[in-house]
């Protein structure tokens, strides 16, 4: 292939703050989304690092009730809405999918710099809400609470939030679009890179669920706005019907905070063992499950409530069976690994990782699916627990996994491999530390969004807010020798982990229109060379 | 979307008479008391109308499938959305 | 594009066209899953007050509803029409069927002020100044508040469809969605039809059910 043109690429064709603001390059938005999301981890995650604090003691240490309402609803929210559901999407979906199909960008790039404003708009809602006091109703704003009795800045971060699901719509529709219409020839469906199925299904379920959870706050900020109630007891309205709506969204948008990171968890597991994905369709499929059947168990989330118990049992029941894709994909992973030619480059780490923890989530999941456990443990730390293993455990060691993988691509350098690998480390070890804990807790019965615990309950949390001081410090490298490396950091080259895949195959940094010769395709994806032992 | 096929004005006039019709049944059947199956034909009847506007005027029976699809997926998650709420609150059984 | 199977001016035009339309309809299912929601919750509240709601719906106009019901399928028409010019290079007709739209949206929009105006007038905001005090009042009121989101949410989208219908009129006479490029033409229609579609819907459910 012709040598790609080193001197110019998208980073350095135009400079100015003009050149950036009103870019239409998928590959510099995707950029703004990395660096917009990151400041709100930052804001997330010292939301987080102050509840830990405040449970250093078993009276609370640093905060009032009404404060720590405000402080664990600001973490949920932030971290939620404004990182973890944009994260891959609006990074890497923006930035890799043109690349892995051979696009020259997505199908409206108009429409992806206005998701982009329309984020920035629900960032800035949502901090005003949160530096005029916050919001203490928890992130799920349950009625009553957040419609008539709660005394905060509900109806700025509701619209913050429902402007936030506009910016999460706008990127789904370009993305299904761009995989429908876009594909170079020869690009079949079967030939795509998992993480390319990865991001359509999770598209999917963005277009179907995210409106719901707009007319849910619409109708929140009405009750508040005009003193009106929708979902009043006293008007014949129903509270639970607010939890209807909201979890018909919140929970497949579980799925879109996974599935992404399961789409990066197929790359790295391929390129990290240099062989084929096993069971390719059956991964495809399972993501389309996942999607499908993610929407039909949202019930899980209120047996406590008045919903009725043969309702439950359906919700139940499906909730079983949406763990089977999950599982499905867990396997597959394994055995692309068995007798692979592994190498442990940092991304394989988080991806190592990743395997563990989601697991331990997902089986967690499984325990809480069943009422009968759910009853118990529902709105104690074991939820808590249960969903950081998959949220962190899972997605967020995904997001720094494709971080560390396609970090060269996107500016051509490479960070010290040394400090990457310690730092997943610390990030591996301060995880744990911090979440297995909280199942103990939970089981042991301490409820969640409480400032304060009985002081038997006190080691386990000091030893949780260790793990989270580990945690943090493990997060903050990455701030640092990323940064380094963007000055110092070794040239990447085109390929440096030796992957298949179109992305690779052209300069780091990119081209501005990415590819400068026609793509066509005509294998499919992560065609390692066999090895003898290789069964297929 | 092919340019020699597209639907003729007299189809579009057909599928308007038959909305007003449609309409105008509608209306009728209100003013007789079926009980609960007053709403259920309401309904019937309306989707009936939306699908002529979904089908004619808004193309989707020329449309590329993956139109044809996503304008079905829709109306699938809504049916989701609804029957799985009313499992609830159908199954309900307050004391009384 | 591959040398071996280069397409010809004209798939490119209809590809664009077909991309641009099928993102209209992805993003029309997100609408249709936002009307959906707050309808299934119409729904819900429905069937565990109908007595209560049939009695609200009787206070509506059915008349001045059923005229808008006319209204919005009239420009629907119209609109359908006017795509079907457009696609035929007949830019100056879509403009003519399209702000004859528009003045259908106005229309709409001024008979629900009117409706409006006179559910106030009769104390049925369902805010401070409600004043009824019948039976059921409290479940009444919770139509009431149903009716006013539902078609406070579909003026707004039919606010919007007008902008959209009007923006396309202002450029179709000269000649901007000639030669298959008429992708934004087929795009306000589809927006139009959605807007028609929903209040298909509310008519019977908002005035119709307590008819008998």
């Amino acid at each position: 292939m012709k040598a790609a043109d080193r001197e110019e690429h998208y980073l350095n064709f135009d400079y100015g703050w003009k050149s950036w603001l009103f870019t239409l390059d998928h590959k510099r938005i995707g950029i703004l989304y990395l660096i917009s999301i990151t400041v709100f981890f930052v804001i997330g995650g010292l939301a987080a690092a102050m509840v830990r604090i405040q449970l250093l003691t078993p009276g609370g240490a640093i905060m009032s009730p009404e404060m720590y309402n405000r402080t664990f609803t600001m973490h949920g929210v932030v971290m939620v809405f404004l990182f973890l559901i944009p994260s891959i999407p609006a990074v890497f979906g923006n930035f890799i999918v043109p690349l892995q199909i051979g696009a020259k960008d997505l199908a409206f790039p108009k429409l992806n710099l206005f998701s982009w404003y329309l984020y920035l708009i629900a960032g800035v809602m949502i901090l005003y809400a949160i530096i005029m006091g916050g919001v203490d109703t928890g992130w799920t704003f349950y009625t009553p609470y957040s419609s008539i009795y709660s005394n905060s800045h509900v109806i700025v971060m509701g619209l913050g939030i429902f402007v936030a699901g506009f910016s999460s719509i706008a990127t789904a529709i370009n993305i299904i679009v761009t995989i429908h219409r876009m594909r170079a020839p020869g690009l079949t469906w079967f030939r795509l890179p998992l993480f390319i199925w990865a991001q359509y299904a999770t598209s999917l379920v963005i277009i179907l669920g995210t409106p719901v959870l707009a007319i849910t706050l619409v109708l929140v900020v009405v009750e508040r706005s005009f003193g009106v109630g929708i979902f009043d007891p006293r008007l014949g309205g129903d509270p639970v019907l607010f939890q209807h709506m909201f979890w018909f969204y919140s929970h497949p948008a579980v799925y879109i905070m996974i599935l992404p990171g399961m789409g990066v968890v197929s790359e790295l597991i391929t390129t990290f063992s240099k062989r084929r994905i096993f069971g390719y369709s059956f991964i495809a499929a399972s993501s389309l499950a996942i999607a499908g059947l993610g929407f039909l168990v949202w019930g899980h989330h209120m047996f406590v409530t008045s919903q009725s118990p043969y309702a439950g049992m359906v919700f139940a029941l499906i909730s079983f069976l949406v763990a089977v894709p999950s599982a499905v994909k867990v396997f597959n992973w394994c055995a692309t690994l068995h007798r692979g030619q592994i190498t442990f480059e940092t991304p394989m780490i988080y991806a190592l990782g990743f395997l563990g923890l989601f697991t331990i989530g997902g089986l967690t999941g499984l325990f809480l699916s069943a009422m009968a456990v759910d009853v118990h443990v529902h709105d104690t730390y074991f939820i808590v627990a249960h969903f950081h293993y998959i949220m962190v455990g899972g997605m967020v060691m995904a997001y720094m996994g494709a971080l560390h993988y396609w970090w060269p691509k996107m500016t051509g350098r490479m960070y010290p491999r040394i400090w990457g690998m310690i730092s997943a480390g610390l990030i591996f070890i301060g995880f744990n530390l911090t979440f297995f804990p909280q199942f103990i807790l939970g089981y042991l019965g301490m409820p969640r969004r409480y400032y304060s615990y009985p002081e038997e309950f006190q080691a386990l949390n000091v030893m949780s807010t260790a793990g989270a001081s580990i945690l943090g410090f493990g997060y903050l490298l990455p701030f640092i020798y990323f940064t380094w490396s963007i000055f110092k950091g070794k040239p990447a080259g085109n390929n440096p982990w030796g992957a298949t895949g179109l992305e690779w195959q052209i300069s780091s940094p990119p081209p501005v229109h990415n590819f400068n010769e026609p793509v066509v395709v005509t294998e499919g994806p992560y065609a390692y060379k066999e090895t003898p032992e290789d069964p297929v | 979307m092919d340019s020699h096929a597209h639907f003729t004005v007299k189809t579009y006039s057909w599928i308007f008479a038959w909305l007003l019709l449609l309409l105008g049944i509608t209306v009728l059947i209100a003013h007789y008391d079926f009980g609960r199956l007053n709403v259920f034909a309401a309904m019937a009847i309306a989707t009936v109308k939306a699908c002529l506007v979904v089908l004619y005027f808004m193309q989707v029976k020329r449309s590329i499938k993956m139109v044809q699809i996503y304008a079905g997926a829709a109306v699938v998650w809504l049916a989701f959305g609804v029957i799985l709420t009313f499992a609830d609150y159908l199954t309900r059984h307050p004391l009384q | 594009m591959s040398s071996s199977t280069t397409p010809t001016a004209g798939e490119v035009i209809q590809h664009g066209r077909d991309t641009s339309i099928f993102g209209m309809w992805v993003f029309l299912v997100t609408e249709a899953m936002f009307f959906g929601g707050i309808l299934g919750a119409f729904f819900i509240y429905f069937y565990l007050h109908a007595n209560a709601f049939e009695e609200a719906s009787r206070h509506m106009d059915i008349v001045m509803g059923g005229v808008n019901t006319l209204v919005l399928l009239g420009s629907s028409f119209l609109v359908a029409l006017g795509v079907h010019a457009a696609e035929s290079n007949q830019g100056k007709k879509t403009a003519v069927y399209f702000w004859i739209a528009v003045l259908c949206a106005f229309a709409f929009l001024g008979i629900k002020s009117v409706e409006y105006a006179d559910h106030i007038h009769h104390g049925y905001w369902p805010g401070q100044a409600w004043s009824y005090a019948g039976v059921d009042a409290p479940q009444i009121r919770l139509f009431y508040i149903l009716y006013f989101v539902l078609t406070g949410l579909h003026g707004l989208h039919v606010i919007i469809g007008a902008v959209l219908l009007g923006w396309v009129a202002l450029k179709a006479p000269k000649g901007v969605y000639n030669d298959g490029k008429y992708a934004w033409v087929e795009n306000a229609g589809l927006y139009w039809h959605f807007v028609d579609i929903v209040w298909i819907f509310l008519y019977p459910l908002l005035y119709l059910i307590g008819a008998h």
